[in-house]
């Protein structure tokens, strides 16, 4: 396991300040949650969310008018920009772990090594999902925490915990088929520099597909091609479960791009 | 037992060339140059023995196991050092050597410790951190750490200082006597020549000779000769091959005996002569500039 070890290594930084940044924005946010709860701030919220057009609501996820005040809808609406940001962090990792070993040139180390090529591209996916884990882990050990600190009288933390749990099963859904995609990138390519470019747009260009997929009917197909609205948290917490269609595409679409990885890894000349 | 065989071995990246049909020969505990100049073919050649690239026809063997389907198998015994080294930027140079023994299964030991010293690496600068020199200098003891039965080299000097450079070719003629074969490539003629038993040439792409060093003195003399009035004619008389001609400076090759050659010059004014072997740097430069062999 040198080549997981040699990855998790040069991942493991990155990752924490990853984590260490998304872990304050849902610091901040929380904190913000006992003033949107009372009652006041509730009208002004409702009347706020009515006057918006529909496109708008759409876009954030608004359409089903989330109650501020229950701490498990304000999360919901929180932690789809966690969300967002992850699905941008996943195509990172994907799009660079085997790429960036040709565009540095530490592929002329590695591979003069015992190694196979297979056994590179397994490494660095295994090393990289782990990596992705603990970030995941510490964004939910810090999302639990705040939600338990600002937790309203009349909830039972318990009774949440279902709920949120599935926000994260479904986040790791939508992240590891942006990661598996990027895997894929990584064994196309070979240069890592549009790495962070490629990835916000290809996160941002399923996203928006999403979003039009809501706005008129004739493109509704285009909902399959977004895996950020396979899990959008408000529908996970409301419906307490991943869509079934979402779980078997999502699966099936991670294991096509790995899949491709391999074959293509396995067959392409490395450029030093 | 032959280390390396190549057979037609072809390489074409589009329109662009690499190599063509290559037919080479190492065996087992030679030391062996690959001499050609910059975008000839050396590196691919390299790049293709170690499986980073895949031949586009012919094949390539390293101790008899094939370089595109036994890669992992040879790299037990293969070690690479590369050209220009881009290590791990983050590792020391101590985590780095001890990265490569780990992939060889392979513990910390008193080779790694005698390496270390030899070349004079500091165990707890990261790579990122060093010049290009002594980046080479990690490269060249991770690669030798292992103890491989074959290590290839890309340009082994660059970036060296001369006392590291006598260091390396100690350290490697050493390790020759118990068994390792080397194949290098290099501009440094003179290296080559020191260094090396057998050396082949590659030019766009084409291997055009292998020679043994041992025998370039065989080759013949270069004569270089002050004189006003010498007929260039009398070159036949020795067989000579007029190189240059520069007012009254002549130069020529003589592959034959340097008595009639003396014998022919005693008859006119000689200002100035000097009389030196022609050595693989002459052979080098016919092949590249003039065209064709020797």
């Amino acid at each position: 396991m040198n080549v997981f070890r040699l990855e998790f290594r040069s991942g493991r930084k990155g990752i924490l300040i990853w984590a260490l940044i998304m872990a304050a924005v849902i610091g901040i946010f929380m904190c913000v949650f006992p003033s949107m709860s009372g009652e006041a701030m509730g009208e002004v919220m409702e009347n706020a969310l009515q006057a918006m057009p529909q496109e708008m609501l759409e876009a954030f996820n608004l359409t089903d008018m989330p109650d501020f005040s229950r701490i498990e809808e304000y999360f919901a609406y929180v932690f789809q920009y966690i969300l967002l940001a992850s699905a941008i962090l996943a195509a990172v990792m994907g799009i660079g772990s085997l790429v960036r070993e040709e565009s540095d040139g530490t592929i002329e180390f590695l591979y003069a090594q015992p190694v196979t090529r297979a056994a590179i591209v397994t490494q660095k996916i295994l090393a990289n999902v782990f990596l992705f884990l603990i970030y995941t882990v510490i964004v939910a050990l810090v999302s639990l925490g705040t939600v338990y600190l600002f937790l309203p009288e009349n909830e039972n933390f318990m009774e949440l915990l279902p709920k949120l749990g599935i926000v994260f099963a479904g986040m790791l859904l939508s992240c590891f088929i942006f990661m598996a995609f990027g895997f894929f990138l990584s064994s196309v390519t070979h240069s890592h520099k549009a790495a962070v470019p490629v990835a916000v747009g290809t996160v941002f260009l399923t996203y928006f597909a999403g979003i039009a997929s809501k706005l008129m009917d004739s493109l509704s197909v285009l909902w399959y091609f977004s895996p950020v609205h396979y899990s959008t948290p408000a529908t996970l917490v409301a419906n307490e479960a991943i869509d079934i269609h979402a779980g078997i595409i999502g699966g099936c679409a991670i294991l096509l791009f790995v899949a491709l990885s391999y074959i293509w890894y396995l067959n392409k000349d490395l450029k030093i | 037992m032959r280390a390396i065989v190549t057979q037609n071995l072809t390489k074409t990246y589009g329109r662009h060339r690499g190599i063509s049909n290559v037919d080479l020969e190492v065996q087992e505990g030679e030391r062996f140059g690959f001499i050609g100049p910059n975008g000839a073919g050396k590196s691919t050649t390299i790049k293709l023995l170690l499986g980073f690239l895949f031949p586009t026809s012919g094949s390539c063997r390293i101790f008899a196991k094939d370089c595109v389907k036994s890669s992992e198998i040879i790299k037990r015994v293969t070690s690479y050092v590369p050209s220009e080294v881009r290590f791990y930027r983050n590792l020391t140079g101590y985590q780095m050597i001890k990265t490569a023994l780990k992939f060889h299964h392979m513990r910390w030991d008193a080779v790694a410790d005698q390496l270390m010293e030899q070349f004079e690496i500091d165990p707890d600068k990261k790579m990122g951190e060093l010049s290009l020199g002594n980046k080479k200098k990690v490269a060249i003891a991770a690669a030798l750490v292992t103890c491989p039965a074959l290590l290839i080299l890309d340009e082994p000097t660059s970036g060296l200082d001369p006392l590291m450079q006598k260091t390396l070719f100690e350290v490697l003629k050493k390790r020759n006597e118990t068994g390792l074969t080397v194949f290098m490539s290099s501009h440094n003629l003179a290296e080559v020549e020191h260094f090396c038993q057998k050396a082949a040439f590659i030019k766009e792409g084409r291997l055009i000779e292998v020679t043994e060093l041992g025998r370039a003195r065989e080759n013949g003399k270069i004569f270089s000769v002050v004189a006003p009035e010498f007929d260039l004619a009398a070159l036949g008389e020795f067989d000579g091959e007029l190189l240059s001609q520069d007012n009254d400076t002549i130069c020529f090759l003589s592959h034959g005996d340097i008595n009639a050659v003396l014998k022919t010059l005693s008859r006119y004014n000689i200002q100035d002569l000097s009389v030196r072997d022609f050595d693989l740097e002459d052979k080098f430069l016919s092949y590249y500039e003039g065209g064709d062999k020797s």
